[in-house]
């Protein structure tokens, strides 16, 4: 791609390329060829919304390879196991170009994992559940590494300058808000073993109490399993409205510019320091790990002890879903059904207390890691000549590592419990935690496009006449 | 007799800051492209591609082109699939 730092990107450009590279995305979920979209069932259901993802389409990893690639190249550089020298040029170019080519062999591994493991054969009790041939097989491998080639192509169009903000945050904010609206006031329908039913669970209440006795349609509004129901909704709603709550805490240092007398201000540290990315990481792991211990469960299924790792029950009322029900998986799952009432007792706790201890160790390292750590800030503070306000120059680092460290591991414990409150009982279905990470990703990509808008001119721009006072 | 004045106590000490020295300069190389100055991944953002790469360039617009023209392909399968009925 040719350089952004050389010619300078208009706003509204970026506004455009932002649209259309996102509603390019969302156009990619369109069915696999050969795949009989309604007839697969899926068992990644409730790990989908925070990536992305859409069963039996191009994006049946979504944003996933991508994801898993940045998160494991940039820890495996952050604790020096692979040496790269980042203040050369030629290094970094390396160490992006191994993670595009990690995405998509990511993508072609669980392509092939998965077409093996039959996950994309029609599931049906009345016809005969014959395997498919292995070039149908073939053309799911081709599509979906190509799609992980074309997913890792956008986002950096999106990350090197053309767009706003990270293209895995951009994408996944629509995405999600996307799924979320709706899941709330889609008007599509689809037939289901009870007729046909609307996406949207406020239309599907309004439908019922037409159709149905009055406590029957409340009742079916709140319950349905099959699409998204009201209790789903406020769940969202919930946590929606505890990641807007702590969205807004921060600490105020106060700086002054070393330079010039009387030039004070503050600068916020965030409690949620992390945003959303100690929730992706967890869930990255989680996905991963369904991925492979679901292709390798029915791969070899002929192997004792196999089903100890999880094992994957289909649902006996639609049959459009696996669920977890019992191994090892299950109790770090979200899956509402259980094999014994001990597993359902057990599962919300080991489920929780696997986000919560996952995130809060995440959020610790990645502040160090990712070049947000109080020396890092310090330095940059150095470099524009700002100091805090009653320190030395030198304490800068120290006085910012007491805060940073405490706000991005308390923050990373807060958005996990809250995770945890609506999604270990099952009751969301992982519309919640995917619509909390898209409005925490939103909240951050925001704040890049109002720095650009009121550093590079924006009020000049078309966009920011639209929306100027007259 | 060492030639170094104050004997081999002073070269012991050389040796110790000029190792400490090492060190210190080991631990604060960047661990990331943000700490080194050429932005990516920051606290609340995963950005993965930070700088240009040499040789081969594409142009935006042929990204978006070229999506546009998979997701085509991928209906013209679908066409294919619909038309031959059990091949593909």
């Amino acid at each position: 791609m040719s350089g952004s730092k050389f010619n300078k990107i208009e706003f509204d450009e970026k506004i455009v390329y932002t649209i259309a590279s996102v509603a390019v995305y969302l156009l990619a979920g369109l069915p696999l060829s050969n795949v009989a979209q309604d007839r697969i069932a899926d068992p990644f259901g409730w790990l989908r919304v925070p990536f992305a993802s859409q069963a039996g389409t191009a994006l049946e990893f979504g944003l996933l390879p991508v994801v898993t690639a940045g998160f494991l190249w940039q820890i495996l550089a952050g604790f020096k196991v692979i040496k790269v020298n980042f203040e050369s040029r030629s290094d970094r170019e390396l160490f992006q170009s191994w993670q595009k080519l990690t995405a998509v062999l990511i993508a072609l591994v669980y392509a092939v994992l998965l077409s093996f493991a039959g996950y994309f054969d029609p599931v049906d009790q009345f016809t005969s559940q014959a395997t498919l041939p292995i070039w149908s097989k073939l053309t799911y491998i081709v599509q979906l590494t190509f799609m992980a080639l074309i997913t890792a192509l956008l986002v950096e169009l999106l990350d090197k300058g053309y767009g706003f903000g990270p293209g895995i945050l951009a994408i996944i904010t629509v995405s999600s808000s996307t799924q979320f609206v709706t899941s709330f006031l889609g008007f599509t329908t689809t037939l289901t073993a009870r007729g046909f039913e609307s996406h949207g669970a406020l239309i599907q209440l309004i439908r019922n109490i037409k159709n149905k006795p009055f406590g029957l349609a409340i009742y079916d509004a709140f319950t349905r399993d099959n699409l998204a129901n009201l209790t789903q909704i406020y769940v969202t709603l919930a946590a929606l409205a505890a990641g807007v709550y702590f969205g807004n805490f921060r600490v105020e240092v106060p700086i002054k510019s070393a330079k010039v007398r009387s030039m004070a201000s503050v600068y916020p540290i965030k409690l949620l320091y992390c945003g959303a990315l100690p929730l992706l990481f967890t869930y990255a792991v989680l996905y991963n790990l369904n991925i492979i211990g679901f292709a390798l469960t029915r791969i070899f299924n002929t192997v004792p002890y196999v089903q100890y790792i999880g094992s994957w029950k289909l649902d006996e009322f639609d049959s459009s879903t696996y669920n977890l029900t019992s191994g090892l998986l299950y109790f770090v799952s979200a899956s509402p059904k259980g094999a014994s009432p001990l597993h359902y007792v057990v599962r919300p706790v080991t489920f929780s207390l696997f986000v919560i201890v996952v995130s809060t160790a995440f959020s610790k390292m990645w502040s160090n890691i990712s070049g947000s750590s109080g020396r890092d800030i310090a330095k940059q503070f150095k470099e524009q000549d700002i100091t805090l306000i009653g320190h030395r120059d030198t304490a800068v680092g120290k006085e910012l590592g007491k805060i940073i460290p405490v706000a991005s591991t308390t923050g990373a414990l807060i958005v996990s419990v809250v995770v945890c409150g609506v999604e270990a009982l099952g009751l969301s279905g992982g519309l919640a935690v995917g619509a909390l990470t898209g409005l925490l990703c939103a909240l951050t990509l925001l704040e890049s496009v109002m720095t650009e808008y009121q550093q590079s001119g924006g009020m000049a721009s078309q966009f920011g006449q639209m929306f100027q006072q007259r | 007799m060492s030639s170094v004045p104050g004997g081999a106590k002073t070269l012991a000490k050389r040796k110790a800051t000029q190792e400490n020295k090492l060190k210190q300069q080991l631990q604060s190389q960047p661990t990331s492209t943000r700490a080194a100055g050429a932005g990516g991944s920051s606290s609340t953002m995963l950005k993965i591609y930070t700088d240009e790469s040499q040789g081969f360039k594409i142009d935006p617009l042929v990204v978006l082109v070229l999506a546009v023209s998979f997701i085509f392909s991928v209906v013209l399968l679908h066409v294919l699939a619909k038309l031959t009925g059990k091949f593909f």
